[in-house]
């Protein structure tokens, strides 16, 4: 009886794509802060249920520090973005909320956070409190 | 009994001060804004005065740093903001317990609706991180910069804090289709003339056509599921610590002698 229904899917249904996800390249760079610490300092990104809808997704990254608490976090920026995952809103405290409308600049804003003297000194907490014990 | 001091010193150095409420008022956490000294001082006057050693809650501190005596297994760091830090009190007989902490920025710098939107971020990081922990034993404590009727402190998705236990015991309302949490305010008690208190937190008066002079910018908001370890009258607002005044001749916060702000002490029967 199975047989007889016919598969109504369409034979392409998951369109080829190069677009990576913005929490996808966020949840990298978690990964790799591990690796650079050997896992005392690492990074998640959480959804933020009560700000994501059927059409726009909320993400908040935080830097993690397991030594300190084993649910502790520290939020660094947020990210906000439409169904077609570009324009991206990067929003971080203190600063202007940036929009971005391709990976190229998404890319460029996330490294300059990143990088920039704020999150240095954070990660140097951390890592020293961590060791610290 | 766990009793909670917070306090916006104003960038003055009052660890001298704050070492004396915390012996005379037996302070289990220590929370303060505008720090103006470092937290190792901060730790050796409080461990010295109170002959307890206090240590500061690890993560990182920015805008508002956290002392306590309590140990390690009890309290335990779970997010910090740039102005805000939530740390977890483990074990208590209504079970864990989530502390926010927060300072918000001043409204000689942000507009209404810059601190509305500091409120619902507030608002959102509490309900998510209670998402998390599977409960909403929660309490905020801070230097909101706002007044408990601000519109950011009672709207949905503000605070959502209203003025007596009866609404807040409701625990929640819906409101077009979306259920909201309430968190009680019990600051709201603590406005305007008392015999024996002072009629805010925080004075500011300017030569505008609308100046309500009497602020209570430093609040506690409680959820419901807090308020049977909560009694009203253990919420304080200070104006002396036994050897000096905070206020001037004229009953106004002294930043002189102690801070533009005066700060709040209660306690939860846990």
């Amino acid at each position: 009886m199975p047989d007889a229904i016919p598969d109504l899917w369409p034979s392409d249904l998951r369109a080829p794509t190069t677009v990576v996800p913005p929490v996808a390249i966020l949840k990298r760079q978690g990964a790799l802060l591990s690796d650079k610490t050997q896992g005392v300092v690492g990074a998640i990104v959480l959804g933020a249920p009560s700000l994501t809808t059927e059409t726009s997704f909320t993400y908040d990254f935080y830097l993690t520090a397991p030594a300190i608490g084993s649910s502790y976090k520290y939020h660094l920026f947020t990210i906000q973005h439409g169904m077609s995952l570009y324009p991206v809103k990067v929003s971080r405290p203190d600063h202007p909320v940036v929009e971005v409308t391709a990976e190229a600049d998404f890319l460029t804003r996330v490294r300059e956070i990143l990088s920039d003297a704020k999150t240095r000194q954070v990660i140097d907490i951390l890592w020293a409190q961590s060791e610290a014990g | 009994m766990i009793t909670f001091l917070f306090w916006n010193l104003n960038k003055q150095s009052r660890s001298e001060v704050v070492a004396r409420l915390a012996l005379r008022h037996k302070v289990d956490v220590v929370i303060l804004a505008e720090m103006g000294e470092s937290t190792a001082t901060m730790r050796a006057m409080l461990t010295a005065r109170c002959q307890t050693s206090f240590h500061p809650l690890p993560g990182v501190e920015k805008e508002v740093s956290i002392l306590t005596r309590l140990s390690p297994s009890q309290v335990e760091p779970v997010q910090d903001h740039n102005r805000l830090r939530i740390f977890r009190l483990k074990v208590t007989p209504l079970g864990p317990i989530l502390v926010a902490c927060a300072h918000n920025p001043s409204l000689l710098h942000w507009d209404a609706a810059d601190t509305g939107a500091q409120c619902r971020q507030l608002a959102r990081v509490i309900r998510e991180e209670e998402g998390r922990e599977g409960h909403q034993r929660s309490l905020l404590v801070g230097d909101l910069n706002v007044d408990p009727f601000d519109v950011s402190v009672v709207a949905v998705d503000g605070l959502h804090a209203v003025p007596t236990r009866r609404i807040a015991e409701r625990q929640s309302r819906t409101v077009q289709g979306a259920e909201w949490p309430f968190f009680y305010n019990p600051m709201w008690g603590h406005f305007g003339d008392r015999p024996d208190r002072p009629p805010g937190s925080y004075y500011y008066a300017k030569g505008r056509p609308v100046t309500r002079f009497w602020h209570l910018f430093d609040q506690v908001l409680l959820r419901p599921g807090l308020l049977p370890a909560f009694r009203n009258e253990t919420l304080h607002i200070l104006t002396e610590d036994g050897i000096q005044s905070f206020l001037n001749p004229r009953g106004i916060p002294d930043p002189a002698s102690a801070s533009d702000h005066l700060p709040i002490l209660f306690s939860l029967d846990l």
